[in-house]
């Protein structure tokens, strides 16, 4: 029952989350008009690309997305390390 | 080791694989794409109930005074931004879906916008996963070095024990 609670509880949170962001983008009622004008061409899917089939080869968007996170770590442990280093004290 | 934490990595490394896979709809193609995304929103919702207890502990402790807090403060905002930013993903994956929603017979209105975020929330999804990882790198090597060498306790007892017999 407890965990039945806690599944409810992060759905509703996910709920109100989602119902915001769907606010303020607007729901598709003016915007939806505006891109069913463009051509189609723009409206091909950021990520989706060509191969909407898939299997096209090597899983190049795989290690995209480890270097990704890979930088990103490396950047936090760079900044944190920089952060967390004492001066080093002046000889007079 | 205890069951929970085997599980909980367990689930955190499917989980990872799926993401990946997940995260490159060229490769995989839009079906797998947008059904492997769902199917990720339940272990996500799984790491959640496994985590519970350090939610709820962090979030009473929020506001308290005390420097050893600040790591789990940085942890629990950046949880957060990772939960809303995974809300926005399935949620603007939903809107421009070509496969999921058609499924159930529903046709959405579409919205350009919504690409448009799907491919960005995508992206931070990346750097904020990358931060996640990070930030729990010390329990992902002590857990899975904790359940590794529990396999190969069993052998090096018994080579221990025989080389003892030996010497006497």
């Amino acid at each position: 029952m407890t965990t039945l609670y806690r599944i409810l509880i992060i759905l509703v949170v996910a709920a109100i989350i989602g119902g915001a962001i769907y606010m303020a983008v607007g729901g598709g009622s003016a915007a939806a008009q505006q891109s069913a004008q463009m051509p189609e061409r723009d409206r091909a899917r950021p990520e989706g690309g060509e191969g909407r089939e898939g299997g096209d080869g090597l899983p190049f968007g795989i290690l995209k997305s480890l270097v990704i996170m890979s930088v990103a770590s490396g950047v936090y442990l760079a900044g944190n390390r920089l952060l967390s280093k004492k001066p080093k004290p002046v000889l007079v | 080791m205890s069951k929970t934490n085997r599980t909980k990595l367990l689930l955190d490394i499917s989980t990872f694989v799926a993401f990946l896979v997940a995260m490159d709809p060229r490769t995989s193609g839009i079906a797998i794409h947008e059904w492997l995304t769902i199917a990720l929103g339940a272990t996500v919702l799984v790491h959640l109930l496994l985590n519970w207890n350090w939610i709820v502990e962090i979030t009473k402790r929020l506001f308290a005074k005390g420097k050893g807090l600040n790591g789990a403060r940085t942890n629990y905002i950046l949880n957060w931004l990772l939960f809303v930013d995974g809300i926005l993903i399935m949620l603007s994956g939903i809107m421009i879906s070509e496969a999921v929603v058609p499924a159930f017979g529903l046709t959405l209105p579409m919205n350009f916008a919504w690409r448009s975020l799907h491919d960005l929330s995508a992206n931070i999804s990346l750097i904020l996963m990358g931060l996640h990882i990070t930030l729990h790198w010390n329990w992902i090597v002590s857990t899975f070095k904790r359940m590794v060498l529990r396999r190969e306790a069993k052998p090096i007892t018994v080579l221990s024990m025989e080389s003892k017999e030996v010497k006497a």
